[in-house]
């Protein structure tokens, strides 16, 4: 290898690994950098603590923001909320209609998700917390009685609920509408936290 | 002494000084940034289950997702289905590993695995369902006719067909996804038998 070769090789190696950690680096910035992840796409048109029902796919009122790759049989709303300074709520009876909910926190993932068929007598309750309020709620539990209600951390404060139900014919639309909207999604307060109230100053 | 080639020689092939710095920079950023568009530009490429053509990414419905699949959920604005409602199966090319394509007709034929509800649909290489004057866009278990051994067979075409008939539009390109929801199905390994989703067979093409 005559010595040209072998120093253009040696900066072509250089260049490579360069490449490789910008590669990296790159990645793991994207999830932070997408401006149209589904969070942002949902803002648009779902404020937040507030049901609210997706128009159906390739709908063109959703202006080219609707979630791509949807199930034509799911009726879909999403809740999206912010943990920060209250729980967020969630309540859905379970029916005949198949329900799922997701929760997801953007640029992490999907960190719970559930069906009708994990309802506990016909109820699914669901609340998301931080850490703070998850310890704030279990002070609270009374000793002699099991916690009825699913407790979530939310991996950050803020997020969405993802809610489907299918119409398993064309003739369930409706149906399935129905279920998805009677899904209660909501703050919660906190129970009064003795000492920590007061402590705040004004 | 080694031989070498002369000093005159080499001076004028390789860059020095600035330059040198400047070429390791630009070969760096345009491989690893070429690197980044061409892995979220294509489909979740780590952490995929296949059978035969069938493709999934359970990951996409956890929290301890890769970072290449999490790139591409963001970049693409999904809302993947999370595991415990359900997996989603995605097919882009039939048995014989040509792309689908909306001018011929195919055969969804087999057996589904153990679930609750499924779901098999038609989408437009985007994720968009497809346009078609039928307006109907996908079927489900529900919906659908099985014969005696409970194996499920159906037509996917533009033209109407009699018993079970997924239509298509006029999109040239098109991608079969099957959700199964409530299933025990979890897409844990890297392979799923093939055998346990339906195969794709191309038929008439028009």
């Amino acid at each position: 290898m005559t010595h040209t070769a072998r120093d253009l090789a040696y900066l072509a190696v250089l260049g490579l690994v360069l490449g490789a950690i910008v590669h990296l680096a790159s990645m793991l910035a994207v999830p932070a950098l997408a401006a149209r992840d589904a969070d942002a796409r949902l803002a648009a048109l779902a404020p937040r603590h507030v049901l609210t029902v997706l128009p159906p796919p390739g709908d063109p009122a959703s202006n080219g923001l609707d979630i791509p790759e949807r199930d034509p049989a799911a009726v879909m709303a999403v809740c999206r909320f912010d943990v920060t300074s209250a729980p967020l709520r969630l309540r859905a009876a379970a029916s005949d209609t198949f329900l799922s909910l997701a929760f997801h926190s953007p640029g992490k993932g999907v960190f719970y998700a559930l069906t009708d068929r994990s309802a506990a007598r016909g109820q699914i309750d669901v609340i998301v917390v931080t850490q703070r309020q998850l310890e704030a709620l279990q002070a609270g539990d009374p000793e002699d009685e099991p916690v009825r209600e699913l407790r979530l951390l939310a991996p950050s404060p803020t997020g969405f609920v993802s809610i489907r139900a299918l119409a398993l014919e064309p003739g369930q639309m409706a149906e399935a509408e129905a279920t998805v909207r009677a899904v209660q999604c909501g703050p919660e307060a906190m129970p009064a936290r003795p000492g920590s109230a007061s402590a705040r100053p004004g | 002494m080694p031989v070498r080639s002369t000093p005159v020689a080499a001076a004028a092939e390789v860059p020095r000084g600035a330059w040198r710095v400047m070429l390791v920079l630009t070969l760096g950023a345009a491989t690893g940034l070429f690197a980044t568009w061409s892995a979220i530009t294509g489909s979740t490429g780590f952490g995929v289950v296949s059978a035969g053509p069938w493709e999934a990414s359970p990951r996409t419905g956890a929290l301890d997702a890769d970072p290449y699949t999490r790139a591409v959920v963001a970049r693409r604005g999904l809302m993947p289905l999370g595991l415990g409602e359900g997996i989603a199966f995605v097919a882009r090319r039939d048995d014989s590993g040509a792309p689908l394509v909306a001018s011929c007709d195919y055969r969804v034929a087999g057996m589904v695995p153990q679930a609750r509800v499924w779901t098999l649909s038609a989408q437009d290489p985007e994720g968009r369902p497809l346009a078609n004057p039928v307006g109907r866009h996908g079927m489900t278990s529900a919906e659908v006719v099985r014969d005696a051994a409970g194996a499920v067979q159906v037509a996917v075409s533009r033209e109407a067909r009699a018993g079970n008939w997924l239509p298509l539009g006029e999109a040239p390109h098109f991608a079969l996804v099957l959700r199964l929801y409530d299933t025990a199905v979890s897409g844990s390994g890297s392979v799923l038998e093939a055998a346990a989703l339906p195969r794709i067979q191309r038929e008439r093409c028009g």
